[in-house]
């Protein structure tokens, strides 16, 4: 029975040590800091390699996702930090939440993700070029040209392709009411059909129109920006032939290269005979942290300032303050990556962005295309905004002048 | 073999939760072997019944994540419903039918749902006999039929008398897909299809539709009873092909169809089912992380493989397929799905009063004295929303009489009262259906129950008319034994003397209130029928009645 106790006592003697040992190991509890991000960036957030370097750190990063306009808009309950995609939405975040600071820890170039033989078919009818670094590059002033019209797949100039059956060439893209990625896609069509220039307004008329079809032709379009990725990977070329896409999803992406980085998520591969393009011009998804409080600023200091996050954003395709580390890491998976993105717009002043979305909400709602822009009275000033709210900070990077 | 009647709006009435399922794996620790699986929790997923075959799946995701999943089944327009209203928001975390696109055009429906990935994908294909495909000059290759269009399968339908099974479009997803596929292919626009694109192709997808011979309100049913009726038709049409999931036709033939079913693979395309996994904006943090820890293990590449080699669902993951297997799944164009509610809805209301056979509906509403009451209130709802009373709600649009349906209310108590006959017009419905409105609310209930004796005089009605090429049926509501008149085995002789073509249209009994579910199945069985439980918690509640109404429009 004395034995029984003495045995007992020493038990709970060597718990308390090794108690007190795991304490010292793990240090104190890591602290809980939730952000709103927009969803292209979760799987990044999901990696446990980051899980546990935040940890490091001494945090548990907890992240709920968001459409972009979303991010600006709702209610954030608390949350540390909010981490939209783009400049438009940083932009009216801020404005929304009486904040200025911002950390801009890594930045993904839009691209166009193909197919060989779509991509050669686009080549045939001069609209696209492969470059020597494997990558290729799509005018997208002879895109519009094709899709004003209505050119089919199957009768582009040159032979065309055959395996889109009846569908006309239309890049597909993500819901523009909901999801970044398609603001992406309006501020360089946009662009183009306002005569090369940013537009400062919402763009009525034939552009308008031309820019309504160049969505709702495509049918309904997808949510999020992953969903329509992982069709274009397992479903095939004639599924979708050409998806807008950030250039992360591609580059960090698994695939016949092998990468690393995504592996646990599962599906989200690159199918045999994919190919990058790089629109030209292309516009850049600045993914930038927003802080509501210390610990959100502290959160995107370390993004931004921590080689290691910085190491594994690279790793899930972003482009870091390093370049080189992100062409390595993206060459190292088997994937050509342009190593200087040069062809590149700014997106336009939020209101901007904003109006043109509210038309294509309505063309959406109306069932086909807006009215001209006369007839129909935008509520909203439509001149030019200014490009940053009075009081932003400055020392942005400037996108088009981005270096390797 | 007996079925039991199917339950009418089983995923409405939580409460009556007999399509529950708990897949858990007893006495298995959470956490399972993954050290970052968050999970412990139970997920409750509101599912499309066409999901059932994912159970064995999720057994071992309970296993190997910790997180087990509650599926309760629904059909696809009854689960949109159920989201759009705001009712799943409690009682589920998750939602996950065969397609989101139709929940997606609704703006409620878009708020609802804070994550959706797709799992897998199905395109909605033609499934014919080799034999009866060679015979239409279509080139069967290994497994499939390849270069034929849909407009091709249009000629075959027109010139060679091809006919089909196909679900309804506003009961079930694959009916719809198919619907929209058609659709834009037959209109060959190259795009989403517009409303202004409706009118023209109307004359080409009625030629299309001429072919569909079989209607049902359930993809799986459908199956079920193609195959059937494939085994021994009796008197019931035995279409040569259905329209059904690639992935529902490839386990047939792999289970075996007299004839076999190959899926024809078309060259212009088809639109594919992609099975998102949803979460709802509603749920909790604790759910966030139970369904982002099932995603996962969903995509990961043996779970996909498995997903792929089972179920015959094309994997999200492209090396899930073996190089072998790959030909199975060849790549098809997607054709595009409208982009806006109005198209949608147009091209639903035009196939439904303009373009696909019309219905022909006998109605034996019992009217005996047990109906007083509540009985017959709930009976006079019901009929309201069949007649367009609920104009708002996805159910009053498209499960109303449709445009050139032939209408006729029979009566019954101890005998048969006298019938009306109403046609609902193709333009401005509105008044014929108001007018059928008021003669139900006009029936008062008294006497017996001689249901087979109404029954004989619905089959002598439709007898005396041509009913051509319509789809003909009869709804047998009865709240009671059938004591008075005929009795069962007289009327199944009754049914053995009446003219082929009349033996093979189906009785959809209701059961409801005191009737026999067994011998309700029965006349089910022996017309070619389904027969729908609509006692709800058991005393024959009005709301249950009005759910089985509605779902049998799926099968009109």
């Amino acid at each position: 029975m004395r034995r029984i106790s003495a045995l007992a006592v020493s038990a709970l003697l060597v718990a308390g040590v090794l108690a007190a040992v795991a304490w010292n190991l793990a240090g104190p509890e890591p602290r809980r800091v939730t952000g709103v991000i927009g969803s292209e960036k979760a799987d990044f957030f999901a990696d446990p390699e980051v899980a546990e370097r935040f940890a490091d750190l001494g945090y548990t990063v907890e992240v709920r996702t968001r459409g972009s306009r979303a991010i600006a808009r709702s209610d954030l309950d608390g949350a540390d930090f909010g981490f939209p995609s783009s400049d438009p939405s940083a932009e009216a975040f801020q404005r929304e939440h009486g904040t200025d600071r911002e950390y801009r820890p890594f930045y993904s170039p839009m691209v166009v993700l193909g197919h060989r033989p779509v991509a050669e078919a686009l080549r045939e009818a001069g609209a696209a070029t492969e470059e020597d670094d494997g990558t290729w590059t799509l005018d997208m002033a002879a895109y519009l040209h094709l899709t004003r019209d209505r050119t089919r797949w199957r009768d582009l100039p040159g032979g065309g392709y055959d395996g889109a059956g009846r569908g006309e060439l239309l890049i597909r893209t993500t819901d523009p009411r909901t999801s970044n990625s398609a603001a992406m896609y309006l501020a360089v069509v946009s662009y183009l059909l306002n005569g090369e220039e940013v537009v400062q307004e919402p763009p009525g008329g034939e552009a308008g129109e031309h820019i309504a079809r160049l969505f709702l032709a495509q049918g309904a379009p997808p949510e999020s920006s992953k969903q329509p990725f992982d069709q274009y990977a397992a479903l095939g070329a004639g599924h979708t032939p050409l998806l807008w896409a950030y250039e992360a999803q591609y580059a960090g992406a698994r695939g016949p290269g092998g990468a690393e980085g995504a592996e646990e998520g599962g599906a989200g591969g690159l199918p045999d005979g994919a190919v990058v393009m790089y629109p030209a011009p292309t516009t850049v998804s600045n993914h930038t942290v927003l802080p509501l409080t210390a610990a959100g600023d502290e959160v995107g200091r370390l993004l931004t300032e921590d080689p290691e996050l910085q190491r594994l954003a690279a790793g899930h395709g972003f482009r870091t303050s390093d370049a080189d580390r992100f062409t390595a890491a993206a060459r190292d998976a088997g994937r050509p990556v342009r190593a200087q993105v040069g062809d590149v717009v700014n997106a336009p002043a939020y209101e901007v962005v904003e109006g043109m979305i509210t038309r294509l909400e309505q063309a959406y709602a109306d069932g086909g295309l807006p009215e001209p822009a006369d007839e129909r009275g935008d509520p909203r000033d439509g001149g030019a905004a200014p490009a940053r709210p009075p009081g932003a900070p400055p020392a942005r990077p400037d996108p088009t002048t981005e270096s390797a | 073999m007996r079925r039991p009647p199917h339950r009418a709006g089983a995923g409405v009435r939580a409460a009556a939760a007999a399509a529950v399922l708990v897949l858990a794996a007893a006495g298995c620790p959470a956490g399972g072997e993954g050290s970052g699986a968050p999970g412990a929790g139970e997920l409750r997923v509101l599912a499309g019944s066409e999901l059932a075959d994912m159970e064995p799946l999720l057994e071992r995701a309970a296993e190997e994540t910790g997180v087990e999943v509650r599926m309760e089944y629904t059909g696809t327009l009854d689960g949109v419903e159920q989201i759009v209203a705001g009712d799943a928001e409690d009682r589920y975390d998750a939602v996950w039918f065969s397609s989101n696109r139709y929940l997606n055009l609704r703006p409620e429906g878009r708020g609802a749902l804070r994550r959706e990935v797709p799992v897998m994908a199905s395109p909605v294909l033609l499934g014919v006999g080799p034999d009866r495909a060679r015979e239409l000059g279509w080139d069967v290759g290994d497994g499939s039929v390849t270069g034929v269009a849909w407009s091709d399968i249009a000629r075959a339908v027109d010139g060679d008398g091809l006919d089909y099974a196909m679900t309804s479009p506003a009961a079930s997803n694959s009916g719809f897909s198919a619907l929209v596929g058609v659709a834009a292919a037959l209109a060959d626009t190259g795009a989403a299809l517009e409303p202004a694109d409706i009118d023209g192709v109307t004359g080409e997808l009625a030629g299309f539709f001429a072919g569909q011979t079989f209607t049902a309100g359930s993809s799986g049913w459908l199956a079920e009873e193609y195959v059937d009726r494939r085994q021994d038709p009796g008197d019931r049409p035995a279409p040569d092909a259905m329209i059904n999931y690639e992935s529902v036709l490839m386990s047939l033939e792999e289970d075996g169809v007299p004839g076999g079913l190959v899926p024809v693979h078309p060259s212009d395309g088809a639109v594919t089912a992609d099975y998102p996994l949803s979460l709802l904006e509603s749920a909790d943090e604790d759910a966030g992380r139970d369904y982002g820890a099932l995603v996962e293990h969903l995509l990961s590449a043996p779970v996909q493989e498995e997903i792929a080699a089972t179920t015959h669902r094309r994997p999200m993951e492209p090396g899930a397929v073996p190089e072998e297997a790959r030909g199975s799944f060849p790549p098809l164009p997607e054709l595009p799905f409208p982009a806006t509610a109005e198209s949608a809805d147009a091209l639903v209301a035009a196939y439904y009063d303009r373009i696909r056979r019309p219905a022909r509906t006998v109605y034996l509403l019992d009217v005996s004295s047990s109906m007083a009451g509540e009985r017959i209130a709930g009976l006079r709802e019901a009929v309201h929303t069949l007649t367009g009373g609920d104009a708002d709600s996805i159910a009053g649009r498209f499960q109303r009489f449709y445009g050139r349906e032939r209408v006729t209310v029979l009566p019954f108590a101890s005998g048969t009262r006298r019938e009306r006959t109403f046609t609902v017009p193709e333009e401005d419905p509105e008044p014929v259906l108001g007018d059928i409105r008021a003669h139900v609310d006009g029936l008062q209930p008294e006497g017996g129950t001689a249901g087979y004796d109404a029954l004989a005089e619905a089959y002598a009605l439709l007898e005396r008319e041509d009913t051509g090429e319509g789809f003909a049926s009869i709804v047998l509501m009865t709240d009671g034994e059938i004591n008075s008149g005929m009795d069962f085995d007289g009327f199944t002789d009754a049914h053995a003397g009446l003219p082929a073509g009349l033996r093979g249209v189906p009785v959809f009994p209701v059961v409801f209130g005191e009737s026999d579910p067994g011998e309700m199945e029965d006349l089910a069985e022996l017309t070619g029928g389904r027969s729908f439980d609509a006692r709800g918690g058991g005393d024959g509640d009005g709301a249950a009645l009005d759910e089985a109404f509605r779902e049998i429009r799926g099968y009109q």
